[in-house]
């Protein structure tokens, strides 16, 4: 699969924007574009593709394709993650604990393999 | 303690002022004709990779540091705080000429001396030799160059001696080509300019 970051750099160059322009008209700084444009972060919501493609004059909706395409495949944000599975945000959070102590910690991690392998 | 640096090849005031006009002229020359500011972020941000091979790119960088160029990543990086910072926008704009002069001049420089290195010895890595900065001639010295390189561009001869020549201030100066005081002394002196 083509990368967002990549394909959102093109679309940039060819209409000669600095990332600061695309940044100010979505209301982003110029770190998220760069993180953006080198696939550190994932792409943006749909509406803010959509503002930044409005922005680049890309008209066949390939920045917009691509995005649904990455976000349909990719696991949501550890965030929504916890929202959804507050559970796990309390296992999580109740493992830091035992962090620092290594026996303890490779006991849970076999702990976790064993229950896995069922 | 003093810096090593690896030299670069040697660069005279006029060939580093000759290259920075050309780019001006080239990319744009209203900066001679019409008194604008070089547009240093579209050039980087458009042109540059373009240009060199050399990817464009900003970081969040450790404290005190505010950009850097790697001839074997072939990356130029700004920091991030500093591209973001509305108080430091004379700082940035110096700070990304300075690396542009490295990614213009010393990544091929560098990236030639370690293909040599390797034809010669037939090793798979070049590494290449430092100096402390206190041995390295001036016109060799890669900091020096990629300096006077961003004064440069962002205050080309032409527009910088009229300006002076009108009777300005340093403070004007400093705004009309969007650098700090401090630069704007620098440049005066190696034009060789007073107020």
């Amino acid at each position: 699969m083509a990368s967002f970051g990549l394909t959102l750099k093109k679309a940039r160059i060819s209409k000669k924007a600095t990332l600061r322009e695309i940044g100010e008209y979505i209301g982003k700084s110029i770190g998220y574009i760069s993180d953006i444009e080198h696939d550190r972060k994932r792409p943006p919501d749909l509406e803010t593709v959509s503002k930044i493609e409005d922005f680049l004059g890309v008209e066949d909706g390939s920045l917009l394709k691509l995005a649904k395409k990455i976000r349909k495949n990719m696991k949501p944000s550890l965030s929504t993650r916890f929202k959804q599975k507050p559970k796990l945000k309390y296992a999580l959070l109740r493992a830091e604990k035992i962090y620092e102590d290594e026996d303890k910690l490779n006991k849970l991690l076999e702990t976790l393999n064993k229950l896995e392998g069922e | 303690m003093t810096r090593r640096l690896v030299p670069a090849n040697p660069r005279s005031n006029a060939k580093i002022e000759t290259l920075a006009l050309n780019l001006i002229r080239c990319y744009q020359p209203a900066v001679l004709s019409h008194g604008e500011q070089f547009d240093i972020e579209r050039f980087f941000d458009v042109y540059l990779e373009e240009l060199t091979g050399v990817e464009t790119d900003y970081q969040r960088l450790e404290v005190g540091i505010y950009g850097y160029t790697d001839s074997d990543e072939m990356v130029c990086v700004i920091s991030q705080d500093l591209a973001e910072d509305p108080w430091s926008k004379y700082f940035y704009r110096s700070t990304m000429a300075h690396e542009t002069g490295h990614a213009l001049m010393h990544v091929s420089d560098y990236r030639q001396k370690k293909a040599i290195i390797r034809s010669i010895h037939k090793k798979d890595h070049g590494n290449l030799r430092t100096y402390r900065e206190s041995d390295i001639v001036l016109y060799r010295n890669p900091e020096w160059q990629a300096w006077r390189f961003a004064g440069a561009l962002l205050m080309p001869a032409p527009a910088f001696e009229e300006a002076v020549r009108s009777g300005v201030t340093e403070r004007d100066l400093s705004q009309r080509f969007g650098v700090n005081p401090k630069f704007v002394k620098t440049r005066l002196k190696s034009l060789k300019l007073k107020l």
